[in-house]
């Protein structure tokens, strides 16, 4: 599945990004992470027929309204059957973030949007949804590529 | 050895002190998942400060003290205190945060107390005992 990156200010050329590229770049994106960069970079690539938005920072009361404004532009102006969201780069993540997800996930249901969110397997973002019983209400998954094709 | 930080209650504040009250469990040696879990109470705590106790357009402080005691058979915890001078109002907009953040300090904690009158605010966090470091 070819993933294309949606914003202009991404570095990559257009056209050929390749999930295991994807995922290459964010990794080395996340190595280069530090404090003195943004608290959170939000990132919007897109296939055909998904939307994938990876997070990575930390997601709290100063940086969740920067999430939501991605996630709901996505959701709403779009079009897309799918969106991903990718919360694996994800090294805090507060209520503020909870509530975000809860949000958008009611909202996409309200579109019908299949609405996934990607949280690894042992992340801290898990282990918070874990504390608040929300992992059994949202949709998670341990990694993009199962997002993009479950079952 | 205290820490002690008073920040500026803007949507700044949470990421400061969780920065402050990280590097200061760090040099106590305390276990990263008990820290990350402190860490994410009190941010929660300070949050909650940012959110309810200071009306639109005027700019608080939110006061934040920790402290580690010695507990029995060679144990320790964190006492972690969050003041503001506000009183508590609910936030403008209408988000589920607030059904969140409570129950979050309180399940990472092992006790938390919540004190409003008048003059203000008092979250006070004690930590899980974690084993003493072997250094002392």
């Amino acid at each position: 599945l070819p993933l294309v990156p949606l914003s202009v200010h991404l570095e990559i050329g257009r056209g050929n990004a390749r999930v295991g590229e994807y995922r290459q770049r964010m990794s080395s994106h996340n190595g280069q992470h530090s404090e003195a960069d943004e608290p959170l970079t939000v990132r919007t690539w897109r296939a055909d027929n998904t939307v994938v938005v990876v997070a990575v920072g930390e997601l709290d009361i100063l940086t969740a309204p920067q999430l939501r404004r991605a996630v709901s532009e996505c959701l709403r102006e779009l079009f897309v059957p799918t969106v991903v969201l990718d919360l694996t780069g994800l090294t805090f993540a507060g209520s503020h973030g909870l509530a975000l997800l809860m949000e958008m996930t009611s909202e996409s249901k309200r579109i019908n949007t299949a609405f996934r969110v990607v949280v690894g397997e042992q992340s801290g973002i898990l282990r918070v949804l874990e504390v608040v019983g929300l992992d059994k209400e949202l949709p998670l998954y341990p990694n993009v590529e199962k997002a993009l094709a479950p079952e | 050895m205290r820490l002690r930080v008073a920040a500026l209650a803007d949507q700044r504040a949470p990421l400061w002190v969780r920065r402050r009250l990280r590097a200061w469990l760090d040099e106590l040696g305390w276990p990263e998942d008990d820290r990350d879990d402190l860490v994410l109470a009190t941010s929660e705590a300070v949050s909650n400060v940012v959110d309810h106790a200071y009306p639109p357009g005027h700019t608080g402080t939110a006061h934040v003290e920790a402290r580690h005691i010695d507990g029995p058979r060679r144990t320790r915890r964190v006492i972690i205190r969050v003041r503001d001078n506000g009183r508590w109002r609910d936030p403008p907009d209408e988000s589920e945060n607030r059904r969140r953040g409570l129950p979050l300090m309180r399940a990472l904690t092992a006790a938390m107390r919540l004190d409003t009158t008048s003059a203000g605010t008092c979250v006070e966090l004690i930590s899980a005992a974690v084993p003493r470091s072997e250094a002392r």
